[in-house]
């Protein structure tokens, strides 16, 4: 028992060190977004600004019908391409969980080739956008490179193959169950864990996306909040590496916008992660898995 | 018959993901042909002329192809090292805390760097490490030392960068190996606990070893990425400084900055073509090593 | 009632003629305008406005692409790669001319504008020759008042109060003994800063041919003018003078120390009265711009002489990609765009009464009731017609037009003028020789290199093995070639 005590403290007490590291830094861009311009220009940025300002926010809330719109589409991109995503995801990686499915390493390789080799920007865009025709369509920000990739594939079918184990399956086999309800009454269920990570990273993927908007749409009233925040954050490089003339540049933002642009754009995630975490409660209840 | 009606389903559920990657990944590969071809945009990815390895040349006649490589290979082997370390020893910590809301503050705010972009990293970094301003010249100062000119001195970044990534990544890769210890049967740690088994027994014993497949997955996958770099943290946050050179160059921030002012596809699509063939090399190699020693846990 | 009969015949047949005449529909031009990407909610009324003109005139409708200009090159090259319908893009700002013809992105024009754009050749003369490219015209210049100097620009309001009079030239020895001065009364207050150093500001001291925009990896020609020697300019002693005497200047504290890393923007520091001004082009359309950063008055004077070049006319190109659906269409609209005042001024400034409001001859402001900070529309890096046609905002004056042409008139050609250099035999070394400028350029112009004379023989040592002499020979083979003609 003692072990137990000493482990827990030094659980807590890395985790608090780690989390303190993690979160610092955070609390300094919060600072550094409330921080006044013109202070940020002549000392930089600090823990301690010697002068406090909203202004940056204030420029963003300027936009208020353009921010809402395109939380708004954000929003919904996230949950459809999670879901969808999750879902195709989930059902090939079950597949590939089997280890006695004919052709299984093939399609793993199949599947892993994608994350070494691509054809480029160009092709993927000429197919996107003159096969199936999804320029300046929600599709544009929900399909292309995001849906899936091969890496949460994998990890999702690791979890299938070790964490649950073979012996649930057979049992269900025996009772005669289909393979559609062993996948969903069983698989599934078991799995919770590494479809609450999965579907994170995936959910923060879409989240963080501004290069489909970029590519794919023309049309601003499409534009996701990153695709903004981006906007903004690219015209204030453009203006740092380039001697531009002939150009009136008072109305851009500049360093302390920034701050408060990635603010903006994680607050959100902070807020919806624990909800996220209820999944993480352990999803094996003990005593029903035997092995 | 028989094979098939019992392995059908299996492959219906396969099928939206692959047909998704056809489109996604595979029909754009024609691209590849890029790399080995003079692009002319009227004429389009099929019409325009090959012009045999010229594209590839001007990675290699340069000075820094050495250096370049040096710098992509040993950052990715010292970032998988640390990563796979660090990251299976925050997990398995994690997975001692028990109580309820400390476990999900120290979760979330661990992932909170994975949530910020290179960009405001870079910023971020700069608040401790300005010369003037920086929050650690000024300690220095505090203690009777002279500032240190961060961005100027590249012996500090080698350093400097590995933490950074550790630091950037640690929330993602704790959460990858902490959802697979979260699904181990709780069963092998009371049976340990009942044999007596100290802690440490029972992470060398029963913890690792669970672990086993998800680290050795993330490895292979990790090797098919080691010919490429994190732009934004090579780039970004060393600020592109040319004294840093030596030591921050990776092969895509020399791309970037070779091809910046004369864009040119071919020579671009030629850099990404070396590393996907390098990459899959490696990944080929890894996974043929690790069939012959232990072949349920390979890939393929 | 016949007389109405035979009028009503009448107006039918005329109707009906008209008809025939238009019998098409009317072609609808995309053309793009470069801007920071925010949104214009006026762009529908001044398309609408300007097609009340373009429809009876040449049968075509007017659609503005709005693009941001981080997005520009990337986002116009995937369109002209998918085929997708373009009709007018900007050459120069983001590609540069050159690049986009040698990739084939660009129609030839040559035969479009012998037929369709009379307007294009009275305006641009000679000048049209920067569009060309081994002799065939792949672009038409955007302004054809494009006139540069090298420039410094600076607080007025602070000049005046520390009774600093910048004379106009002003040498850089001048501008040391300034920031100098400033250093003495405001010790806490920059002379000058080179900001990032990733674009070298020696063109706004000397006067340098770079044959392409910001890019010193062909070679150069001091007072190109008279000259038309092509050197690496990272060996001549000019530069070494140049980088000495930045080193000089940081270690006197003119400049911020740290301008490479801090991210501040050089205007933001003028803007927040800590630094005193900076070197800029010159030309009479940037002052009044430049007003605009700035809430206190601002004063402009000249550097290098001013120079009519290819490079300054590459600029701002106006292109018509190959994904055109019908590119005489769209000469005949860049020809009228050149020829109609109406035209350009409501691709320039939008609508009178709604976006802006004449104030003098040709001057104007907002019109009453736009909010500055969020316009119904604005044209921030495209130039639409002939600026000579076009209102100018306010604080430009009536004079205006009067100094541009003058201007213009007493610029010197550059005796390159109207060439190009197709860089395409030397692609691997100009990617290895921007490579090493990268690396060591910014530093060394920034002053932050202590031991200069090291710093520059690494440097150019580097830039021989990355193959600079055998891009500048090629360079002067073309231009040799190009002067035979």
């Amino acid at each position: 028992m003692n072990y137990h005590r000493n482990m827990s403290k030094l659980s807590h007490t890395v985790m608090v060190l780690l989390s303190l590291a993690a979160v610092l830094p955070f609390v300094l861009l919060v600072i550094a977004s409330f921080t006044d311009n013109s202070v940020a220009v002549s000392e930089g940025f600090s823990f301690h600004p010697s002068k406090w300002s909203a202004d940056a926010y204030n420029y963003i809330i300027n936009e208020r019908g353009t921010m809402l719109r395109a939380y708004g589409i954000t929003i919904l991109v996230t949950l459809i391409g999670t879901a969808v995503g999750l879902m195709i995801s989930t059902m090939l990686a079950y597949s590939l969980s089997n280890d006695e499915l004919p052709g299984r390493k093939l399609l793993t390789f199949f599947v892993v080739f994608t994350m070494l080799f691509n054809g480029g920007l160009v092709p993927t865009y000429l197919i996107y956008t003159n096969v199936f025709h999804i320029k300046d369509t929600l599709f544009a920000l929900i399909v292309p490179s995001l849906l899936m990739s091969g890496f949460n594939v994998v990890l999702i079918r690791n979890y299938f193959a070790t964490g649950v184990p073979k012996s649930l399956y057979e049992a269900a086999r025996i009772d005669g169950a289909s393979e559609i309800y062993i996948f969903a009454r069983i698989a599934l269920p078991l799995s919770k864990p590494i479809l609450a990570t999965v579907g994170l990273l995936m959910g923060i993927a879409y989240w963080n996306d501004w290069q489909n908007g970029l590519y794919y749409l023309n049309d601003t009233k499409l534009y996701s909040i990153q695709n903004i925040l981006n906007q903004i954050n690219e015209n204030i490089s453009f203006i740092a590496s380039n001697s531009s003339s002939g150009v009136k540049i008072a109305d851009l933002p500049s360093n302390t916008i920034r701050m408060a642009i990635a603010v903006v754009g994680i607050l959100p995630i902070i807020c919806i992660y624990p909800f996220f975490q209820e999944y993480f409660v352990k999803g094996i209840t003990v005593g029903s898995v035997k092995e | 018959m028989d094979q098939i009606k019992r392995f059908l389903p299996f492959y219906i559920m396969a099928l939206p993901g692959i047909i998704y990657l056809i489109i996604n990944n595979y029909m754009p590969l024609v691209g590849l042909q890029v790399a080995f071809k003079r692009f002319n945009y009227g004429k389009g990815i099929w019409g325009s002329p090959w012009n045999g390895i010229k594209n590839f040349e001007f990675l290699f006649s340069s000075n820094s192809a050495q250096r370049i490589i040096r710098n992509t290979l040993l950052y990715n082997v010292a970032f998988i090292l640390i990563g796979i370390v660090i990251g299976v020893a925050a997990a398995i910590l994690l997975n001692e805390v028990r109580q309820k809301r400390p476990l999900k503050i120290y979760q979330t705010s661990i992932l909170l760097p994975y949530l910020m972009s290179m960009v405001i990293i870079s910023y971020l970094a700069y608040v401790f490490l300005g010369t003037n301003t920086g929050v650690i010249n000024g300690v220095i100062r505090r203690l009777g030392g002279a500032n240190i000119n961060w961005y100027n001195e590249p012996k500090y970044w080698p350093a400097l960068l590995i933490f950074i990534h550790v630091w950037k990544t640690l929330g993602f890769n704790m959460i990858l190996y902490y959802s697979s210890l979260v699904g181990f049967s709780q069963d092998y740690y009371e049976a340990a606990e009942l044999d007596g088994a100290t802690k440490w027994q029972q992470i060398t014993k029963i913890t690792l070893p669970l672990l086993r497949p998800t680290i050795i997955t993330l490895l292979i996958l990790q090797l098919g990425q080691i010919f490429r770099s994190d732009f934004g943290l090579f780039y970004q946050v060393p600020m592109n400084q040319g004294a840093l050179f030596d030591v921050t160059d990776t092969i895509d921030t020399f791309v970037y900055r070779a091809l910046l002012k004369t864009p040119n596809i071919g020579m671009s699509s030629s850099a990404g073509f070396i590393q996907s063939v390098v990459g899959f090399i490696f990944i080929m190699t890894a996974n043929g090593i690790i069939r012959k020693m232990s072949p349920s846990d390979s890939l393929f | 009632m016949k007389k109405l009969l035979s009028m009503f015949l009448t107006l039918t047949m005329v109707l009906s003629l008209v008809a025939v005449a238009h019998a098409e529909d009317p072609y609808e031009v995309i053309i793009e305008t470069v801007t920071f990407g925010a949104e214009y909610e006026d762009i529908p009324a001044i398309e609408e406005a300007i097609n009340a003109i373009t429809i009876p005139a040449i049968n075509v409708t007017v659609k503005i692409l709005n693009v941001g200009i981080p997005q520009h090159a990337q986002k116009i090259s995937m369109m002209i790669a998918g085929g997708e319908k373009a009709d007018l893009v900007m050459a120069g700002l983001t590609l540069p001319m050159v690049n986009m013809a040698t990739d084939g992105m660009l129609l030839p024009l040559d035969e479009l504008v012998a037929n369709y754009g009379p307007d294009i050749q009275a305006l641009f003369g000679d000048q049209l020759n920067a569009g060309k490219l081994s002799g065939v015209l792949y672009a038409v210049p955007a302004d054809a008042y494009t006139a540069q100097s090298g420039g410094f620009i600076y607080n007025k309001e602070m000049a005046d109060e520390l009774g600093i009079t910048v004379p106009n030239p002003v040498t850089v020895e001048e501008l040391a003994n300034i920031y100098a001065t400033i250093k003495e009364k405001k010790p806490e207050v920059f002379g000058t800063s080179f900001g990032t150093g990733e674009t070298s500001n020696a063109l706004y001291d000397y006067n340098l041919e770079t044959y392409g925009s910001n890019v010193y990896a062909y070679g150069v020609t001091l007072n190109q003018y008279e000259n038309t020697e092509i050197v690496n300019m990272y060996a001549t002693e000019e530069y070494k003078a140049y980088v000495l005497r930045h080193k000089e200047w940081v270690e006197k504290g003119f400049v911020p120390s740290d301008s490479m890393t801090s991210g501040v923007l050089n205007k933001e520091r003028i803007a927040a009265g800590q630094m005193f001004g900076m070197t800029t082009n010159y030309s009479p359309l940037e002052a009044p711009t430049q007003q605009g950063n700035y809430t206190f008055p601002i004063g402009m004077v000249e550097i290098t002489k001013a120079v009519s070049s290819t490079s300054g006319l590459q600029e701002r190109m106006w292109g018509i990609p190959v994904s055109c659906k019908n590119p005489q269409k769209a000469m005949e609209f860049l020809n009228l765009m050149f020829a109609n005042a109406d035209v350009a001024n409501l691709l320039s400034n939008g609508i009178e009464g709604l976006n802006y409001k004449l104030v003098d001859e040709g001057v104007i402001t907002y019109a009453d009731g736009v909010d500055p900070s969020a316009p119904g529309y604005d044209r921030i890096f495209s130039r639409f017609g002939d600026q000579m046609k076009v209102y100018q905002w306010e604080p430009a004056t009536a004079d205006f037009y009067a100094e541009l042409a003058a201007f213009n008139d007493n610029a010197l050609n550059s005796l390159t003028l109207g060439y190009s250099f197709n860089s395409e035999n030397v692609a691997t070394e100009v990617a290895a020789v921007n490579a090493v400028i990268a690396q060591y350029a910014p530093a060394l112009e920034c002053g932050m290199v202590t031991d200069v004379d090291a710093a520059l023989a690494t440097f150019n040592d580097q830039l021989v093995k990355a193959g600079i002499n055998r891009i500048i020979e090629e360079n002067q083979r073309q231009l040799a070639e190009w002067m035979a003609q």
